[in-house]
């Protein structure tokens, strides 16, 4: 079986190659969950490319919704639809809006893109299959810049209240938002320590470190209790050229961008041969 | 089929709506209702202590409800969420349009309280724009009740036919208009008063003044057809074009802004006939903020009572 961390490499070289296809994304967000997702899709969740909506399956709520180009990578390497269909992002008549769509995206869970919905949605998700008495798990990832929206807290109240512990919350701590940094533009929140007020049993992990969020689930899983991992990540993350940008939130793709892009996508691509080589 | 009730009852609102969600969720096991801290309110509080995991009260967070309630229909259930109407509609249009209408989730959200119902609560509370902005979002099933028994058949057609649901209603009590057994037809207006010389288009409460004025009108010879909208989305544009060239004036009557609001929807039908001569004149709120009162006294501030309906109509007969 290919190691997480490779998967990881695939879904940044296909959100990359969408996104030149494309020309314009957000690229930012999209890459600071990478490892986040190949970790769930590639060891812990419970799911069926077959049967996209089985009764038995875990869910996935992208609250960031602006991430949606590597959670479609991800989903189109697990063979939820073809490889090809990436290159239709945005496109006129696609099944892949910038923003996770429930009616169009086959495995796409939650439609998320108002931000703060999603976190809710997710509570709402997880309050109904315990109810119904299902064991399966509601994985969700909220960005920090998210969290500025009040709806995120009321959802944090709900799950904590309701003691939803088949709940796993991801904040994507990558300390920007659009406008620039959480610092500067609204507030850094110290997660640890809020969501530990909050109730939330939190702990915090390198969120470019497959096995340590690996093992940050296990331990959320076995807690018993509302868990909450804080992801420390970079805006742009696995690209020193991105990761240094002012703002890659939203970019084109064109002059040092797209040659940083093509640069990215030719370095992953030998990564990855030399890895199935054995090298 | 429905027939119009003839012994002279009324009960609460609220009391049919905790009568019919019991039923319900003693019936239907994906049935569950939710609240934001306004339960004991409703009229159902009592449930949320009979059935502690399916009456989920959030607290004072409503934009939490819409989006979380979404969340639970898409495992199967069948949420019905309920609080003052402004917190249901205006506070979290976004929440009912991305988690529940875009998202195809189903909700039956009630809204209680709209208009000069808001009473003691005054302008902050008060609601007469839900209309406008609730039915311009497709995928999206909207009615105003008029007495009880069309409440608890609006309530139970969620269960049958699952969607987002909204309806407002007051929740003291309102005259019966209709027997108890009558059943309705979403969609399909109800003429609840044969007359030729004109007329009324009521909506929800607005129903019972308008049949008050009618009953004026009577004793001056003029002679008003009455009909209880009943549902604004979709809306029986049949019977409004029945009624154009067939009555020289429609007159429509709501408790909610002429901007948006039922009227507008009979004006856009008008609009569409070329040359006729049947004239529209609408009764609503007229481009201001509620205040505080008792709701005689706010519908006579706002000129909703069955005499300022019976003077409009005397003049512009």
């Amino acid at each position: 079986m290919m190691r997480t961390e490779d998967f990881a490499k695939q879904i940044r070289l296909e959100t990359s190659k969408t996104l030149l296809d494309t020309g314009f994304g957000h690229l930012g967000g999209a890459f600071s969950i990478v490892e986040t997702l190949a970790v769930l899709y590639h060891e812990k969740m419970r799911y069926d490319v077959k049967n996209p909506r089985w009764d038995e399956r875990d869910w996935f709520v992208l609250s960031k919704g602006h991430a949606g180009p590597s959670y479609y990578a991800t989903l189109a390497l697990k063979g939820f639809f073809p490889l090809a269909e990436l290159k239709t992002l945005n496109q006129n008549n696609t099944n892949l809006p910038s923003h996770p769509d429930r009616n169009k995206t086959v495995g796409v869970d939650i439609t998320t893109g108002s931000l703060g919905q999603g976190i809710s949605e997710a509570v709402g998700v997880a309050y109904g299959l315990k109810y119904q008495e299902k064991n399966a798990y509601v994985y969700c990832i909220v960005g920090d810049g998210e969290c500025n929206e009040g709806q995120v807290w009321e959802a944090f109240q709900f799950a904590v209240n309701k003691n939803l512990d088949n709940l796993i919350l991801f904040i994507d701590n990558n300390k920007e938002q659009v406008d620039g940094f959480t610092k500067d533009i609204s507030f850094a929140f110290d997660f640890e320590k809020i969501l530990s007020a909050f109730g939330f049993m939190v702990q915090t992990v390198d969120g470019q470190n497959c096995q340590a969020i690996s093992s940050a689930v296990d331990k959320a899983k076995a807690s018993g209790k509302v868990s909450a991992i804080v992801l420390d990540t970079v805006k742009g993350q696995g690209d020193a050229y991105f990761e240094n940008l002012d703002s890659c939130h939203h970019i084109n793709f064109d002059g040092e961008n797209q040659k940083a892009l093509e640069n990215l996508i030719e370095k992953l691509e030998t990564e990855l041969e030399d890895t199935l080589c054995g090298n | 089929m429905w027939q119009l009730e003839t012994q002279k009852q009324a009960s609460e609102m609220r009391a049919m709506y905790a009568q019919v969600l019991e039923e319900l969720l003693e019936e239907n096991e994906k049935v569950v209702m939710l609240d934001a801290d306004l339960a004991s309110s409703s009229g159902a509080g009592h449930l949320f202590h009979q059935y502690p995991d399916r009456c989920i009260d959030v607290g004072i967070s409503e934009a939490n409800m819409i989006s979380a309630g979404a969340g639970m229909s898409f495992t199967g259930l069948l949420p019905y969420a309920h609080t003052f109407a402004p917190f249901i509609s205006r506070r979290v249009l976004d929440q009912i349009y991305m988690s529940l209408a875009y998202a195809k989730g189903s909700m039956h959200i009630c809204a209680s309280d709209p208009g000069f119902w808001a009473q003691y609560n005054g302008g902050t509370h008060s609601t007469f724009e839900d209309l406008a902005q609730i039915k311009s979002m497709p995928n999206i099933k909207v009615s105003a009740p008029s007495d009880p028994i069309t409440y608890a058949w609006v309530l139970r057609e969620y269960v049958q036919n699952p969607g987002v649901y909204y309806t407002r209603v007051p929740r003291k009590k309102q005259k019966h208009l209709y027997t108890e057994n009558s059943q309705f037809e979403w969609g399909k207006a109800n003429i609840v008063r044969e007359g030729k010389d004109l007329v009324i288009f009521a909506l929800g409460s607005m129903v019972h003044d308008a049949l008050e004025a009618a009953d004026i009108l009577a004793e001056d010879g003029i002679d008003a057809c009455v009909v209880d909208f009943l549902f604004v989305k979709p809306y029986d544009q049949n019977l409004v074009f029945d009624c154009i060239d067939k009555y020289p004036l429609i007159v429509s009557v709501e408790n909610h802004q002429k901007v948006g609001g039922m009227g507008d929807l009979i004006a856009s039908d008008i609009a569409s006939i070329p040359q006729t001569k049947t004239r529209l004149v609408k009764i609503g709120m007229d481009n201001r903020f509620g205040e505080v009162g008792d709701v005689e006294y706010l519908k006579k501030t706002y000129g909703l009572t069955a005499d300022d309906i019976v003077k409009t109509i005397k003049n512009n007969l």
